[in-house]
């Protein structure tokens, strides 16, 4: 990224102190402000997404699924009562919550919701109003729990997506490079095949294919490995066989670079001195050649991540990503569009839209602060 | 006399030919190309068979079939079985083995002829009997996926089996036909836009490199390649449909199968697609072209340019941005070959009757051929993408050869 240029020259001390590759790689990372910028943010929505079930805990978030809480947002089936609540609006509670966070309204905010808003016929006196910071959807779930839900589901894509590709990749490249003739023809000719393979068009017929078996076996009963498989995806959220599809097709392009790169090594001296030395197979590709060509590799995929946030936000935007009930972010976005939000309460939209282009923003940016730091022939780009 | 008379048109047609023949070679860049783009055809043959394999697997697993209900309603047995024969689905899925049951003739075994027999029995009495003559009938291919693979060589698609599409007896060569402009319109003028916008972009952020237009530029870039469709789309809907009510929300005139015109509200329905889809795609080559001019201008022969005394503007448009655009233009393959995924998630989100609708619907009505159909589509396109990058990168760049 441009923030990166025009920051000053390193000088012959900090040269000759950065022995190690990734100090230097870490030194260079630092200077360029808005990658770590981005890495605290990314850091911190780790931070949510991970903690979300101490908040729950607590009382400021309510359960993913919404059905640990009973709310009712339109207690008294009045009809001018806004089915799509705004944010601040309030719900009638019956859980027990922690009196330190902000729900809690004081009497004259009380009468004053009394009136305006959800005006109770006749208020129970136990019974205490809850208000939601983001408001919530049609069906009484709280917006910012949901939001923060579905950073996990994002995240987890993302991270899972781009390491499975990560190491399949560099697998297949690695043996594909190293060993050469015959098993790097064979090897390249699966990847052009696979290369003629749409991508959306599988991953949405593979996730169609899931559910529906996921469906068919939990009305059969589930019993033996499928039925612990559809378990586990169960348990998941449905990540599991997202994560399977995404898993097939992602790695290709990881493979070829990764090829790339132990081509572009392979003959270097550094190697053949290794090999003069009596290194073995494995010890030149694992302490000669990984450590080199792992930096642009880890780029790529940092650059890849919100492509797998993206693909997955998509897919739950059409209902084939995760299960129903199960918040994300692309989820929500189509929840609101079609239980006509588009018209009536249009700002809650807002909330995961941000939220999403918030974290692609992110990895966008240490992305570019990664490719300055480890891939040096692509510095400045 | 008479053989050169004979010899002498040929001659003439076969020096035109050649020429022609030279020509075609030289354009597409030699023969050396030529063979290249050859091995590349014949090995898109096998992906494609294997990728209508996958498809036909995974949607012949889905549990369910197109017959299975009319809206609510599940269809009778009777019924089922009907279609299933009308539309061919009641043979073997893949291979014909004897043992699945279902032969034309109504026999495994085949009646090829007949030959007489004479047969004495007794003292003198002849009796004469024709003989059928049988071979076991083993058409292993006679089965629904290699029906389809010869049917689609002969690009014939199939009909269709969703139950609108049935009742008319719509093929599905047909109706892609129909669908397809669609999602080109939506493609096409969203790379028009991509680059239109994306190019001089690029070009400021390089021209004022490290200054504030550049970060502006750049910045806005990298918001660009952040903000997925789902995001962009329901922002732009609510604002200026919804809100400004300056577009229709969808199209109620059927424009898009009518095709582009140049009317005020052919541009309405096209803006906020094309806006969503383009935006991504100019932000990627904004990023690029910056890239890519920024590297040329420290090549030597910019520094020659300067030195004789050019204009600097010159020296950056004329000289620096001709070859700082080729890696800009040799993106197209690829955008080209994506283009058409990405209107499939404008096309869900805007409610374009263009291809990407009619694949998740195909999908949930488990309508066979149409997902086939469409799938086999996609991967054409992608292949011949991938194809076009290389030859792009011949032309725009003679050091890269293909031996």
């Amino acid at each position: 990224m441009a923030v990166a240029e025009g920051a000053e020259p390193i000088s012959l001390e900090e040269e000759q102190k950065g022995s190690n590759p990734w100090v230097d790689a870490w030194r260079l990372f630092r200077r360029n402000k808005a990658s770590l910028v981005a890495l605290v943010i990314i850091c911190a929505i780790f931070f949510i997404a991970i903690s979300a079930k101490f908040w729950t805990s607590v009382g400021l978030l309510d359960e993913r699924s919404g059905t640990g809480s009973r709310h009712s947002i339109n207690p008294a089936n009045q009809a001018r009562v806004d089915p799509y609540p705004d944010p601040g609006s309030c719900a009638r509670d019956d859980q027990v919550r922690s009196p330190y966070w902000c729900g809690w309204l004081d009497d004259d905010m009380l009468a004053t919701v009394k009136d305006s808003y959800c005006s109770y016929p006749e208020p129970d006196a136990d019974q205490q109003q809850w208000c939601y910071m983001l408001g919530a959807d049609s069906q009484g779930k709280d917006w910012l729990s949901q939001t923060v839900y579905g950073a996990q589901v994002s995240l987890a894509v993302g991270v899972v997506g781009s390491t499975m590709s990560l190491i399949v990749g560099l697998i297949y490249g690695l043996v594909s490079g190293f060993y050469g003739g015959r098993i790097d023809n064979i090897m390249m000719r699966i990847i052009d095949f696979m290369y003629g393979i749409p991508y959306l068009v599988m991953v949405i017929l593979f996730q169609v294919f899931f559910t529906e078996i996921a469906r068919e076996y939990q009305d059969s009963g589930r019993e033996g490995f499928v039925g612990f498989i559809l378990q586990i995806n169960k348990d998941m959220g449905g990540l599991l066989f997202l994560f399977v599809a995404l898993g097939l097709l992602s790695w290709i392009g990881m493979a070829r670079l990764a090829r790339g790169q132990v081509l572009a090594y392979r003959e270097k001296e550094f190697v053949e001195a290794a090999r003069a030395l009596g290194a073995s197979n494995r010890r030149i590709i694992f302490v000669h050649l990984l450590p080199n060509i792992i930096g642009p590799l880890i780029v790529a995929e940092t650059l890849a991540i919100p492509g797998y946030i993206f693909t997955e936000a998509f897919l739950s935007f059409i209902g084939l990503g995760v299960q129903p009930g199960t918040p994300s972010w692309g989820a929500m976005i189509s929840e609101v569009r079609t239980r006509g939000g588009f018209f009536s309460n249009r700002h809650i939209l807002l909330v995961p839209s941000i939220a999403l282009v918030i974290t692609t923003l992110a990895f966008n940016f240490l992305g570019d602060g990664l490719r300055d730091a480890l891939d040096p022939r692509l510095r400045g780009t | 006399m008479i053989a050169s008379e004979s010899q002498q048109p040929r001659n003439g047609i076969t020096r035109i030919l050649s020429n022609i023949i030279n020509t075609v070679v030289g354009m597409l860049g030699g023969t050396n190309m030529i063979k290249f783009l050859l091995r590349r055809l014949m090995a898109a043959i096998p992906v494609l068979f294997a990728i209508l394999l996958v498809t036909f697997i995974l949607t012949h697993l889905l549990p369910g079939g197109p017959f299975d209900a009319v809206g609510e309603r599940r269809m009778p047995d009777y019924m089922v079985r009907q279609l299933e024969e009308k539309f061919g689905l009641n043979k073997p899925l893949l291979i014909n083995t004897w043992n699945d049951g279902y032969y034309p003739d109504g026999d495994d075994w085949k009646i090829i002829g007949y030959h007489t027999e004479t047969k004495t029995i007794g003292g003198n009495q002849n009796e004469v009997r024709q003989v059928e003559e049988k071979v076991l009938r083993i058409d292993l291919l006679d089965a629904q996926f290699f029906g389809y693979v010869w049917d689609a060589l002969h690009l014939d698609f199939g009909p269709s089996l969703n139950v609108a599409n049935r009742a008319q007896n719509v093929q599905v060569g047909d109706e892609i036909a129909e669908r397809l402009p669609v999602s080109i319109q939506v493609g096409a003028f969203s790379v028009l836009l991509g680059f239109v916008l994306g190019i001089p972009l690029g070009v400021l952020a390089a021209v004022y490199h490290n200054s504030t237009v550049d970060y502006v530029a750049m910045f806005f870039a990298v918001i660009g390649q952040s903000t997925p469709a789902i995001v962009l789309a329901p922002i732009l809907i609510i604002v200026f449909a919804v809100e400004l009510g300056w577009v229709p929300v969808i199209d109620q005139s059927n424009q898009w199968q009518a095709g582009p015109e140049l009317s005020l509200y052919y541009l309405k329905i096209l803006i906020l697609p094309v806006v969503t889809l383009g935006t991504g795609m100019s932000a990627t080559i904004a990023r690029l072209t910056r890239a890519s001019l920024l590297q040329v201008m420290h090549e030597d022969y910019v520094r020659t340019a300067r030195a004789k005394g050019l204009r600097e503007r010159v020296v950056i448009y004329v000289h620096a941005l001709k070859n700082a655009l080729i890696p800009v233009a040799t993106i197209l393959g690829p955008l080209l070959a994506n283009v058409l995924t990405g209107t499939f998630v404008v096309e869900l989100i805007f409610t374009i009757p263009g291809l990407g609708k009619v694949f998740v619907d195909s999908v949930a009505a488990r309508d066979y051929t149409m997902i086939m159909g469409v799938s086999l589509l996609y991967s054409v396109f992608l292949i011949s993408g991938n194809i076009l990058v290389d030859i792009m990168y011949t032309w725009l760049d003679p050091r890269i050869r293909f031996d």
